[in-house]
């Protein structure tokens, strides 16, 4: 009888969080911790923040480290989500029974100065200064100015989206590139440096940051949703096995209406659940 | 001290040299392991392009000692002229401002160096100099900031003991405060300044924070001042979150043997003093 009322209960708990997220939290207790991608943060701290609200007893911890460190922490059991920028590699399913939740679209931009002129690259152009066979914003319209190139850090989503997908699998990458360990720290850069070119989630472009169209494609969301901007990856939440107890029910309220709100305000695209 | 407590101090000494040398005798051995294993990825070339299957660390190698060098070197010329201003014949605010300044830098957090090569002196590189700001004068002008104070503490600490046998005689004898610092004191202190340029060097070799923050994080030998460029240490903070197989992960391992091995090499270099 104790187990039918207990598994009744955990049934009506997690089947009402899609609905009234995030008041399946409240009267809880327990600690939630998250890693991995930092293009994630915004969704994942405002979604802890609305938790925080209704059950302060419920700790949710968020840090980055890039898609790398969401897999290893998350696999090696450190985190109960682990959050990366790309899908999961086979081997790292296999190594570590991870389950993926798909649940955003988000695209990866170029960025400059905001004082910079430039408002859009092509392709081609785009390949060349990252190669930098291009090194002075002259050679493609701009100011008399030496082009200073930022990056992420091996194991990044963010970077492996814009290898892939801009750079491209022959493209060359100049040796001279700065490198950066977060979507916030590439910010900093950039936001400081007239010279800076380098690339962000759609989601962290602001005030502060310049986003240059790519071959006339302006990056937002709603182009990144037609496909009209083509540089887009998803996001994942990854679990080790089938998530259970606080970890389901926070996912259930990513996939929410509040959750696919909490992603919008992100500024990316949320998607169905799996 | 207690007879009754020498076990207890034994044991304790024992499980310290215990854990200690296992975690060394791991590194040895997992980064020999991933040398040679690495061997046909060309983890000892002089290329690191993970895009195009090449993982050498000789550049991270050449700039740690490169930077390593350069920031102890300075670092010791800086120790030595505030170690004139901490004798008695010094004017008192010149006096103070040392002493106030060694106090404080030997309490200052790594980070907050890197943040403030990041915000301060990254920008004004930048604009005085051109390049991005981020690079080899600006991480090795920060760690010899971080440098000073562990040098100048190891060098006055020597010079109060010489100054009590030494000073007021050679005063005595009409020496001018400055014969008498740079005529006596400093070659009376021997081995002494080896001793604070290798625990200064020590210290520069394996810091991670000042160059992931400050230095760029390049993958390209350094030649220039204005270079932007990887060190070992930085090498392996950008590199963590990468797969947990293949190159990249062999480079860590790699990476922290040589470190172990350099700093293994330098106390050696600077044998034991009693």
């Amino acid at each position: 009888m104790k187990k039918l009322l207990t598994t009744l209960f955990l049934t009506l708990t997690l089947s009402s969080a899609a609905f009234a997220a995030p008041e399946a939290f409240r009267g809880l207790k327990g600690e939630i911790a998250i890693a991995g991608g930092t293009a994630h943060i915004p969704v994942m701290t405002e979604a802890a923040k609305r938790i925080a609200e209704v059950a302060p007893d419920v700790i949710v911890t968020v840090q980055g480290g890039g898609s790398g460190v969401g897999v290893k922490q998350v696999g090696e059991g450190v985190v109960q989500i682990g959050n990366t920028g790309r899908a999961l590699k086979a081997e790292e399913v296999e190594k570590y029974g991870l389950v993926t939740w798909p649940f955003a679209i988000d695209g990866v931009a170029m960025a400059v100065h905001p004082e910079n002129p430039i408002q859009s690259l092509t392709s081609e152009q785009a390949k060349d200064l990252w190669s930098g066979k291009i090194t002075n914003w002259s050679q493609v319209g701009g100011p008399d100015m030496e082009v200073h190139l930022y990056g992420r850090e091996e194991g990044s989503g963010t970077r492996q989206t814009f290898d892939d997908l801009v750079i491209g699998k022959e493209g060359e990458v100049a040796p001279n590139l700065n490198v950066v360990a977060s979507n916030g720290a590439m910010k900093t850069a950039i936001a400081a440096d007239k010279g800076a070119l380098g690339y962000v989630g759609i989601g962290h472009i602001d005030d502060s940051i310049k986003g240059l169209a790519l071959d006339g494609a302006v990056p937002n969301q709603d182009n990144a949703a037609s496909g009209a901007y083509k540089v887009t990856r998803q996001l994942y939440m990854n679990t080790k096995g089938q998530p259970e107890g606080l970890t389901a029910l926070f996912i259930d309220y990513i996939f929410s209406p509040e959750g696919s709100e909490i992603i919008r305000g992100a500024g990316y695209i949320p998607l169905p659940r799996p | 001290m207690t007879t009754e407590r020498t076990p207890l101090l034994k044991a304790t000494a024992l499980a310290v040299a215990t854990f200690s040398w296992s975690l060394f005798a791991f590194l040895l051995i997992a980064g020999g392991q991933a040398l040679y294993q690495g061997l046909d990825l060309g983890l000892l070339g002089r290329v690191w392009n993970p895009r195009a299957g090449s993982f050498g660390i000789l550049p991270m190698v050449w700039n740690t000692i490169l930077l390593g060098l350069l920031s102890a070197a300075l670092a010791h010329l800086c120790a030595r002229c505030l170690l004139y201003q901490l004798r008695p014949w010094a004017l008192r605010p010149l006096f103070w401002a040392a002493r106030i300044f060694q106090l404080v830098a030997t309490a200052m957090p790594t980070v907050v160096w890197g943040f403030m090569g990041l915000l301060l002196l990254a920008p004004l590189v930048r604009e005085a100099l051109g390049g991005s700001g981020l690079s080899l004068l600006s991480a090795a002008l920060m760690l010899t900031l971080q440098n000073i104070p562990v040098q100048l503490t190891v060098l006055d600490e020597a010079t109060r003991h010489l100054e009590v046998t030494l000073t007021e005689r050679s005063l005595a004898l009409g020496f001018s405060p400055w014969q008498v610092s740079h005529l006596i004191l400093w070659p009376a202190l021997g081995s002494t300044r080896r001793e604070a340029f290798l625990l200064g060097l020590g210290r520069a070799l394996g810091d991670a924070l000042i160059p992931v923050m400050v230095a760029g994080g390049a993958p390209q030998f350094g030649t220039g001042l204005l270079d932007s460029i990887r060190t070992l240490a930085g090498h392996i903070g950008l590199a963590l979150s990468s797969e947990v197989t293949g190159g990249e992960h062999m480079s860590l391992l790699a990476s922290g043997m040589l470190l172990l091995l350099l700093g293994a090499g330098l106390r050696l270099l600077g044998g034991h003093k009693s």
